[in-house]
């Protein structure tokens, strides 16, 4: 059992080192997929670019605002780097529905947020823009009554002077007649916009300032560490707010503004994760069979620090889902984009509380992501915790 | 020398340099290695052992290129390694393989174990997986696992299987030499035996060179054909194993060999050891590094005075040279404050006698106690520093061969002044 | 050994819960320690040795630990049935211990004396504490107490760190010291010193101390009586010449036959440590054991009198104990002299597992 004791030459003598070939430098699957779903996006911006006459819809009631192309970048880029590998690695993905099935909270808030994503993209493109119905607004959700202070006709049943809700409008609608449940929609549509591309422009500076400081180290880490911890005092919000009197509110300036200024985090916790990682005993192993820093980092940097990346990341999508429904409440939105903060605040005019479902409808689904988006990063910090049982 | 050496390493130096301010002016240097030479022959087992803080992983990471040398050559295979770059460091990195010491941090976490074997082939160019693959497989059968095991992971393996993987890894790129780092000392005592069968096992068959490196000499004893004695930065002593362990010639030899626990009872006590810490590397003392703590060190030329009151003489003006004499603490110790107890008290501290028998020393040494307590401290670390030189403290010993296949660095050697046995 | 013993355990079981099962770490545990005596526990990973130390004084957290059975008595009182409080003024106090890695032990936001004093100020109403914290400090051989006694732990060298630990220990005079492994982290000369150190401390103060270690060359300098632990059992027990010397219970050979560097051939122990969730039947080491026969599956051998020494002393039974069946009645322990028996004696699945 000491091994060595055959007589056929080992397999590895066999090898003429000589006449080895040099480079192998092969793609990851993330990389052929991104390639591959950014190559299609370019296809058909490049058909909207040339073909399309402006001002007219890309192809059926959609006329590509600059915001749904980032969508779609992020969207591909989330599913080839976040989660293709989750599901490709047998270890993550055993240890992931181990997290799902152990945890009630980490199951129902990984549904929650499949049905946000599904919902926020096809599901919205299915359904559209809510239509307004002016003839009727306020109509309670469905097997509920309302105040009948409130103005409109009812749509279900009126019995004893009591408007009954109907399952038309199962949740309900608001002021203008539009149906809660198709807002809520609106609503996630926002919500994956917002948290995607933001995620994406944090992530991926976070990500190249974070390795590079850590990695190099010396006057450049000092260099970097030192702009981040300065760029860390300026606040986003502020930021924000001021663009919003100086030109219009919009989605798009939020998601830049936050984006282009709050990766400091992020880049901090890649950082230190980076420079543990760079010591570590098996980067001394690989750098004395001749690993060079390009192998290092791709091999074992990057994927050690993944998880970190991806906690500290939610930790920050969370927060900005909160600081956008502040921002609608404060009417410094852009009232067309219907986020749920813009729905509930809207609601909270001089019916409120007699129109409660228009706020509790987008405020409940506002509050289940924010959890179901913490509860998740803490899953997956603990899918990447060395230390956890596979 | 029949064969030429396969790793030949000349006045290697490794020196971390303290800087301060934003300028980077240098306020000190760590000497971790400060002037090492050694040979290793093909097919030699070579054992560097020492305490920790004396360099000898620092000579580990030089020897691979891991961190790039100060001063001195490392020719490996009659060529010098110091100007490798790119391919050609490539290639010697391919040669020279490392096994470390912590099983559990060698391991990156998120890979198996095939993966983690695998690796090196990878980064030398084989591009196939599968055949990747089945020399894993093959290699991990050849260390007392079995093929099936290349798909789990790290932590599903206990410290010694580990460390076979480790030892797998080390040979997939079919080297020459493995430098291995305390390759079982954070293993079992009875674990560590098979490891270390592994290790001559494969040695044998796939006839490596191995640089071998422990501060565990029982170890070294057992595995290793010739042993390099390492304190603070310098090789002391350099010899066939069992000729410097059973009778060695350097004093920090001898004191290592007298500090390891015999299993079987000794006639007697064991011997006193050591006394005092490792000096810092960042400032080694003079002469013969070893001078501060040697039980063995020269007196000067005309001082008649026992072995170990010598010593504890000489070991009061050194620390009379390094800190200063405080009279308060003194007092509060003796508990009075008249100088002729403190004058004992004093004595008492350093372990000298209340009076020497060579008179010369017993005056030089009053009177620096007299100075001492009349506040004039300058004067009493002249009086026995003048009283009590010793060439140890002057002269850096050169290695000087004990026989044809021994040395060691030690200014006993080259007086031929007879080495008292304890 | 006459007398009656400071420290007598009996029985000792310790049961973990854990998410992969109950793991039983240490099991009908039985030695004692006598005043001024010197008693070692040595074992490897997985034997229980840490887990036995701690529970004397309760140190093991009891979720997820349970003492499930025995008795711990210290000078007359039964440690396992006090409450926390009459415990705590026994710990530090009466019993002290020192562990393995002296940084885990200090804490870096004291300094060094503080932290002796703290010791002291704990269970003695003494005024002077600091001033006895410099005096212990000096008693440890630290060159410059007064200085020393001002610095903080990251400013010392390892050894300087264990010195300072084992006078933070002594404080309060107590009877007995448990050492968990105190110089394994330690240089080999650093190592003898605090050796030699502890070995005059005892000899001045009367110490009993119990040492915990798997280095067998530490147990043959310091101890009078060795106890050999294996997977959470009693092994072997005897005077430290004769267990080391002439060896009685099969591991304990084994042991001795893997040390590397003794000039003999160095055997290595085939097999590999039970596993604590599903430990093997009858004998724990039967599985790796050259010499195991169809009794060692089926039962737990206990703990044998072996009638042999070379050190009887004064007492006609030279106290030494083996828990191996070759030990008792129907067997005859020359028999593990004379070779490996039957290899097909051994179970065939277990056999060869690399360790």
């Amino acid at each position: 059992m000491t091994g060595a004791e055959t007589t056929d030459e080992p397999l590895f003598r066999s090898v003429d080192w000589e006449n080895e070939t040099g480079r192998t430098w092969s793609p990851s699957p993330s990389t052929w997929f991104a390639l591959a779903g950014l190559a299609a996006i370019g296809l058909l911006f490049a058909y909207d670019l040339l073909v399309v006459p402006p001002n007219q819809p890309v192809v059926g009631g959609w006329d590509a605002p600059i915001i749904d192309w980032l969508l779609l970048v992020s969207l591909v880029l989330f599913f080839g780097y976040a989660l293709l590998p989750l599901a490709s690695q047998d270890r993550t993905r055993r240890r992931l529905w181990a997290q799902v099935r152990n945890r009630p909270a980490v199951a129902a808030s990984v549904a929650w947020l499949v049905v946000v994503l599904l919902l926020g993209t096809v599901g919205y493109a299915i359904l559209g823009k809510p239509t307004k119905h002016l003839t009727i607004p306020y109509q309670p959700p469905a097997f509920l009554t309302r105040d009948p202070f409130l103005p409109g006709r009812c749509v279900g049943a009126v019995v004893g002077g009591q408007c009954h809700g109907t399952l038309q409008h199962p949740l309900g609608t608001n002021v203008y007649g539009e149906d809660v449940a198709k807002l809520i929609v609106s609503g996630m549509r926002v919500a994956v916009t917002l948290s995607l591309v933001t995620a994406t422009i944090l992530v991926s500076i976070a990500t190249l300032v974070g390795t590079v400081a850590g990695f190099v180290g010396g006057r450049v880490d000092a260099i970097l560490t030192g702009y981040v911890d300065f760029q860390r005092t300026v606040p986003a919000f502020l930021v924000y707010v001021i663009f919003a009197f100086v030109t219009k509110p919009s989605l798009l300036v939020l998601i830049v503004v936050f984006g282009f200024l709050n990766w400091g985090g992020i880049a901090h916790v890649v950082r230190s994760e980076v420079k543990a990682v760079r010591e570590a005993g098996y980067v001394r192993a690989a750098r004395s069979a001749g690993a060079g820093r390009l192998h290092v980092l791709r091999h074992h940097v990057l994927p050690n620090v993944s998880g970190g990346i991806a906690v500290a990341t939610t930790r920050q999508i969370a927060t900005l889902i909160l600081i956008e429904a502040a921002i609608s409440y404060l009417e410094l939105n852009d009232v067309m984009v219907r986020s749920w903060g813009e729905i509930a605040a809207s609601g909270m005019g001089q019916w409120f509380p007699l129109n409660w479902w228009v706020v509790a409808g987008p405020g409940l689904a506002l509050v289940f992501t924010v959890v179901a988006v913490s509860v998740v990063g803490d899953a997956i910090r603990d899918v990447f915790d060395p230390r956890g049982v596979p | 020398m029949t064969e030429a050496p396969l790793l030949s390493v000349r006045n290697l130096k490794q020196h971390y340099p303290v800087t301060k301010g934003l300028l980077g002016r240098e306020v000190e240097r760590v000497r971790a290695v400060d002037g090492v030479d050694f040979d290793l022959r093909p097919g030699e087992t070579l054992g560097l052992v020492g305490e920790s803080g004396c360099g000898k992983s620092t000579v580990a990471e030089t020897t691979l290129r891991l961190e790039d040398p100060t001063d001195g050559a490392i020719r490996f295979d009659g060529e010098d390694v110091a100007g490798y770059e790119g391919d050609a460091l490539k290639e010697y990195r391919r040669r020279v393989q490392l096994v470390f010491q912590d099983p559990n941090a060698t391991f990156d976490p998120r890979m198996s174990v095939g993966e983690a074997v695998g690796e090196p082939l990878l980064i030398h160019g084989m591009g196939d997986p599968d055949r990747r693959r089945a020399i894993v497989e093959d290699l991990l059968e050849r260390v007392g696992l079995s093929a099936g095991d290349a798909d789990r992971y790290p932590h599903e393996f206990s410290g010694g299987q580990k460390q076979r993987i480790a030892l797998a890894r080390s040979l997939v790129l079919d080297p020459d030499l493995l430098v291995a780092d305390e390759p079982v000392s954070g293993l079992d005592v009875s674990v560590q035996a098979s490891v270390l069968e592994l290790m001559g096992d494969l040695q044998e068959t796939f006839d490596l060179s191995i640089l071998f490196i422990s501060h565990d000499m029982s170890v070294v004893r057992e595995f290793c054909d010739r042993v390099a004695v390492m304190y603070l930065g310098e090789i002391v002593e350099r010899g066939p194993v069992e000729a410097v362990f059973e009778d060695p010639q350097h004093p920090y030899t001898r004191a290592l060999m007298d500090a390891i626990p015999d299993l079987g009872t000794r006639d007697g006590p064991p011997p006193e050891p050591l006394s005092g810490d490792v000096p810092d590397p960042a400032d080694p003392p003079d002469g013969c590094r070893f001078h501060t703590r040697c039980p063995a060190v020269i007196p000067p030329e005309d001082l008649d005075l026992d072995r170990a009151v010598w010593r504890a003489v000489y070991d009061f003006r050194l620390a009379l040279e390094r800190h200063s004499f405080d009279r308060e603490a003194l007092a509060e110790r003796v508990g009075a404050t008249d100088d002729e107890t403190l004058r004992t008290g004093a004595r008492e501290t350093f372990d000298v006698p209340a009076e020497l028998s060579d008179p010369d020393a017993e005056s030089a040494v009053s009177t620096a106690i007299d100075a001492l307590l009349a506040g004039d401290e300058e004067a009493a670390v002249d009086r026995l520093g003048a009283a009590f030189v010793s060439p140890c403290e002057r002269t850096e010993p050169k290695p000087v061969g004990v026989d044809r296949k021994r040395d060691a660095a030690c200014l006993r050697l080259e007086d031929r002044v007879e080495v008292e046995a304890d | 050994m006459t007398g009656d013993a400071l420290l007598s355990v009996e029985d000792l079981t310790v049961e973990f819960d854990t998410t992969q099962g109950t793991i039983r770490a240490i099991e009908e545990v039985t030695f004692a320690v006598h005043p001024g005596e010197t008693v070692c526990l040595v074992g490897e990973s997985g034997s229980g040795k840490t887990v036995a130390g701690e529970t004397l004084t309760r140190l093991i957290p009891t979720p997820p630990g349970r003492v499930v059975d025995g008795s711990v008595t210290f000078d007359g009182q039964d440690l396992t049935a006090a409450s926390e409080r009459e415990l705590r003024s026994i710990r530090g106090n009466r019993i002290a211990h020192v562990f393995q890695n002296p940084q885990n032990a200090l804490d870096p936001a004291y300094t060094v004396g503080d932290q002796v004093a703290e010791t002291i100020e704990l269970h003695r109403d003494d005024p002077n504490a600091h001033e006895r914290a410099i005096e212990l400090l000096d008693r440890v051989d630290l060159p410059r107490p007064a200085t020393a006694a001002g610095k903080y732990p990251h400013e010392l060298s390892g050894g300087v760190k264990q010195r300072v630990v084992i006078a933070a220990a002594l404080a309060a005079d107590p009877d007995l010291l448990i050492a968990d492994e105190p110089t394994t982290a330690l240089d080999v000369v650093t190592q003898a010193q605090i050796l030699r150190l502890l070995a005059d401390l005892q000899a001045e103060r009367d110490l009993s101390v119990l040492f915990v270690t798997h280095d067998l060359g530490v147990v043959s300098e310091v101890a009078d009586r060795v106890v050999v632990v294996y997977a959470g059992r009693v092994m072997e027990r005897g005077p430290v010449e004769d267990v080391l010397e002439d060896p009685a219970h099969p591991y304990t050979r084994a042991l001795i036959a893997s040390l590397p560097g003794r000039g003999e051939s160095m055997e290595p122990l085939r097999g590999s440590f039970p596993d604590p969730v599903d430990r093997p039947d009858g004998c724990l080491f039967h599985p790796r054991c050259p010499h195991a026969v169809e009794e060692c599956r089926e039962t737990v051998p206990p703990e044998h009198d072996v009638l042999r020494s070379r050190y009887a002393g004064e007492s006609a039974t030279p106290n030494r104990s083996a828990a191996c069946v070759y030990y008792g009645e129907n067997h005859d322990s020359a028999e593990l002299d004379r070779g490996e028996h039957d290899a097909t004696e051994i179970p065939a699945e277990r056999e060869g597992d690399s360790p």
